[in-house]
């Protein structure tokens, strides 16, 4: 069985696409996405006669035409971003109001992922299975829009079969400073994670899907920060420190699956070894358009090899 | 940004932001800037540039210079910070060329990065010997008279001993390597506030101590009517004060290149939305390198305020003359210890001095693990490479590999080469991969339009893309660096030949490895080009 995992696209349009079309690029059998597909902001777009005008990577952008408009949004959109096209009068209430923008992440956000599933029907390859799951950024609704999905498979907090090997998955994280959707004390994350193993078969055969990374892996190292979230320098050097889960670490110590897969931390992409676990972060880069992955191969019971891909 | 914790959503920069991971606020420009200007060292360069550079190149404008291969530095660092700005977290030049102009040539640039640090770092070990403790154990015995002192340094100036000095500094840096980042930090940040207490403190003695006085006291230590005897010398033997020839200011750009053309480190901060940020970015690195060109002319100048510039020529062109009458070299730390006429003031700068070095040294290392872990992960080394001990957390195989090669090249340098040879090689190795980056600017636009859109410079001048201008004026600058060391043997190419021979087999040795482990890796059902290739979207 050949997999291509990925995670962490944050609403990257253009990473949704390679990831579903990964399938056929690498000759995989199975697609997993592993959390954080939802994006973190909206580019609003003040429409003034046929164009308009927006703010985008720190520019004033003058749009003239309807093909001018079009093209802005799919770029805001492979940049992880949303388009909203508005008034001045809405731009104005949404800056000022907490509640209208929240009303409006929640709307756009559902119709993104829409658009996502429709891009997923249109690119379904019968021979390639898909699953996807949320990840702790990610709001909670995020999985009642993806269940809608006929041609990829949510599978979350869910033991799947990949071809014939069995995964587990999970979206939580442990606490991180942003007090995310998904968040769990490390204790009740063990437990989740340990329930959900106990229902393998076999868990030295199975592959562990968690998003968030095992402490101290060298796959979690990230910025530590103060409490304004002001990354901490030393002479002008940013302090990185591990900031991955106790748990995720003590369940794959314990159950030691043949493989794990994560994300979670951007900048972490490796390799690292727990056990005879091969785990695994690919890292992301999805504001460039550059889907980070990893190639899995496992075959009679044992990681045959793993490859760290960028596409 | 601690706002976002409060509210759910915020609007900020045009946009409406959700709480969500990793959006951090930026790092103060303070940081960033602090984070370039540190690789100049700058107590360890004012020792390079004005004594080691005015002996070889008598004459040269000095503070000119540092304007000068300022604006080399800039021209060098522009095409990195536009690149990175379109490619965030992209691992240096091996990521950036890589994308831009292929993985063959990714992987050659950053062999010769690779190189170029590894001999750096051996470079960087030794001055701790030739440049720290050798010269600051002779200053502490001039100054208190106390020749044990001056001899002890002489015994530690055969190559053996500074090979054994330098060894210790290696290892104090591969320690460091093995440590915690945090633990690292700390003492990177205890050592540097040393060493800087230890500059202001002779920056205070350069800026009020006059000419006269240091005179006098110089005679004092040398023996009555000493100064004026070695500018009568200096005049007879027709040596030029420093500001008087362009001719030899000229190469000495080729070796003050070493101390300024690092200013772009801090363009790989990282950010969610950090494309917004990039004029930011490259406003930091300006000043940066205004800063550093900035404080060596100031220090500069008020060195040669104190012993008078026609002084320190002189006193450098005669250094082991019979018209020289110390037993001990030229060396700033020293001129300024005599001007103190204090011995526990020279024991106190010979000691914050020191602290440049461990750091200094640390920062070489740093690069070269980092290197070898990115070619494990994209499978051009064996994984082994990227193994951290699961106790100790450090990059064990990782930096025992710096550790030999390291080694390797500190033989080399003590034994078979000199201080100027092993520094010009070491910037000409630098430069290939400043050479692929300003490459990589040019070609982006044309090859990578998609890379090109992201950078901050997307407009056109008469046609041209701005972006490939900018890699085009990067390049006459990388080009014109390499002509300087190259035309000037005094700069330490006695070889020119050999030297573009291990320019040119380090490229192709790039070149080499990639294709040698992509037919190694096929044959184990890996494809490492899927690396670098593009997924389409469509």
């Amino acid at each position: 069985m050949l997999c291509f995992y990925a995670s962490d696209v944050h609403g990257s349009e253009v990473c949704w696409r390679k990831f579903l079309n990964a399938g056929k690029f690498y000759g995989v059998d199975v697609l997993v996405m592993g959390g954080d597909i939802v994006g973190k902001a909206i580019v609003p777009i003040e429409l003034q006669g046929s164009g308009g005008r927006s703010t985008f990577l720190g520019r004033e952008v003058e749009l003239q035409s309807e093909d001018e408009l079009h093209a802005f949004e799919k770029d805001v959109r492979d940049a992880g971003l949303y388009p909203y096209r508005s008034s001045r009068e809405e731009i104005e209430y949404l800056n000022e109001s907490d509640d209208g923008r929240q009303a409006l992440f929640d709307r756009v956000v559902r119709h993104e992922l829409r658009r996502w599933i429709e891009i997923a029907d249109e690119k379904h390859d019968p021979h390639v299975s898909v699953f996807v799951m949320a990840g702790n950024d990610d709001p909670w609704f995020v999985d009642e829009e993806l269940a809608l999905a006929t041609s990829f498979m949510l599978c979350d907090n869910e033991v799947v079969e990949l071809d014939d090997i069995e995964m587990i998955s999970l979206s939580y994280s442990n606490p991180t400073p942003w007090n995310s959707p998904r968040e769990l004390e490390e204790p009740k994350l063990y437990e989740r994670i340990a329930a959900l193993a106990r229902h393998l078969r076999d868990p030295a055969t199975a592959v562990f899907n968690l998003h968030v990374p095992p402490y101290g892996s060298g796959l979690d190292e990230a910025p530590l920060l103060d409490e304004t979230l002001k990354p901490i320098t030393r002479m002008g050097q940013i302090e990185t420190g591990p900031v991955g889960s106790e748990a995720v670490r003590r369940a794959i110590e314990e159950f030691q699956p043949l493989a794990s897969l994560h994300g979670h931390i951007h900048e972490s992409r490796g390799v690292s070894h727990i056990g005879r676990t091969v785990a695994i972060n690919p890292g992301s880069e999805y504001s460039s358009g550059r889907i980070h992955g990893a190639l899995v191969e496992v075959e009679r019971g044992c990681v045959r090899k793993h490859q760290l891909v960028t596409g | 940004m601690a706002e976002i914790i409060a509210q759910e959503t915020v609007a900020r920069e045009g946009l409406f932001v959700r709480r969500a991971t990793g959006l951090v606020r930026d790092v103060s420009p303070f940081s960033a800037t602090l984070f370039n200007v540190l690789p100049t060292v700058p107590g360890v360069g004012l020792a390079i540039s004005v004594f080691w550079v005015l002996a070889v190149f008598p004459g040269a404008k000095m503070i000119s210079g540092y304007w000068l291969v300022g604006l080399i530095a800039l021209a060098i660092a522009l095409p990195f910070a536009f690149l990175a700005a379109a490619i965030p977290r992209s691992g240096g030049d091996y990521m950036l060329v890589s994308r831009s102009l292929g993985p063959p040539f990714g992987l050659a640039s950053s062999l010769s990065t690779m190189a170029a640090v590894l001999l750096a770092t051996a470079f960087v070990a030794s001055t701790f010997a030739t440049v720290g403790l050798i010269p600051g154990l002779a200053t502490i015995g001039l100054v208190s008279g106390n020749e044990g002192w001056v001899d002890a340094a002489n015994t530690l100036s055969s190559k053996n001993w500074t090979l054994v000095i330098s060894l210790g500094m290696l290892a104090i840096a591969l320690l460091l390597g093995g440590l915690r980042l945090r633990t690292v930090m700390r003492f990177q940040n205890l050592s540097f506030a040393i060493a800087g207490l230890g500059l202001l403190a002779a920056a205070i003695t350069m800026f009020t101590v006059s000419t006269e006085s240091f005179a006098a006291k110089f005679d004092d230590v040398a023996g009555s009517g000493s100064y004026e005897s070695i500018l009568r010398a200096a005049e007879q033997a027709g040596v030029g004060a420093p500001g008087t020839s362009w001719a030899n200011t000229v190469p000495a750009l080729g070796a003050l290149a070493f101390l300024f053309v690092f200013s772009w480190w801090s363009s790989h901060y990282a950010g969610e939305i950090r494309a917004q940020h990039t004029w930011k970015g490259v406003g930091t690195m300006s000043i940066s390198v205004l800063i550093s060109v900035v404080t060596f002319s100031i220090m500069t100048w008020a060195f040669y305020n104190m012993a008078g510039s026609e002084f320190v020529a002189a006193a450098n062109a005669l250094s082991g003359t019979e018209d020289y009458p110390l037993s001990v070299s030229p060396f700033w730390l020293m001129f300024v210890a005599i001007a103190a006429k204090s011995t526990a003031f020279a024991v106190f700068l010979v000691i914050t001095f020191f602290f440049w070095f461990p750091m200094w040294t640390w920062l070489q290392i740093a690069q070269p693990v980092r290197a070898l872990f990115a070619w494990s992960f994209d499978g051009v080394l064996p994984s082994r490479v990227a193994y951290v001990s699961p106790r100790t957390h450090s990059p064990l195989v990782a930096l025992a590999i710096v550790g030999i090669l390291s080694i390797a090249g500190l033989v080399w340098s003590i034994y078979s080469s000199d201080f100027f040879t092993v520094l010009a090689t070491l910037t000409l190795l630098n430069m290939t991969p400043m050479l692929f980056v300003a490459i990589s600017a040019i070609a982006v636009p044309f090859l990578r339009p998609d890379i090109w859109k992201r950078t901050p410079v997307r407009g056109r001048v008469l046609g041209v893309p701005l972006l490939s201008l900018v890699g085009l004026i990067g390049l006459a600058a990388v080009v014109f660096v390499i002509y300087v060391l190259l035309k000037y043997p005094d700069l330490g190419i006695q070889h020119r030949a050999r030297t573009l021979f291990a320019m040119g087999g380090s490229i192709v040795a790039g070149f080499a490895l990639y294709y040698v482990v992509r037919t190694i890796q096929r044959g184990r059902g890996i494809d490492i080009s899927l690396n670098y290739r593009v997924i389409p979207p469509e």
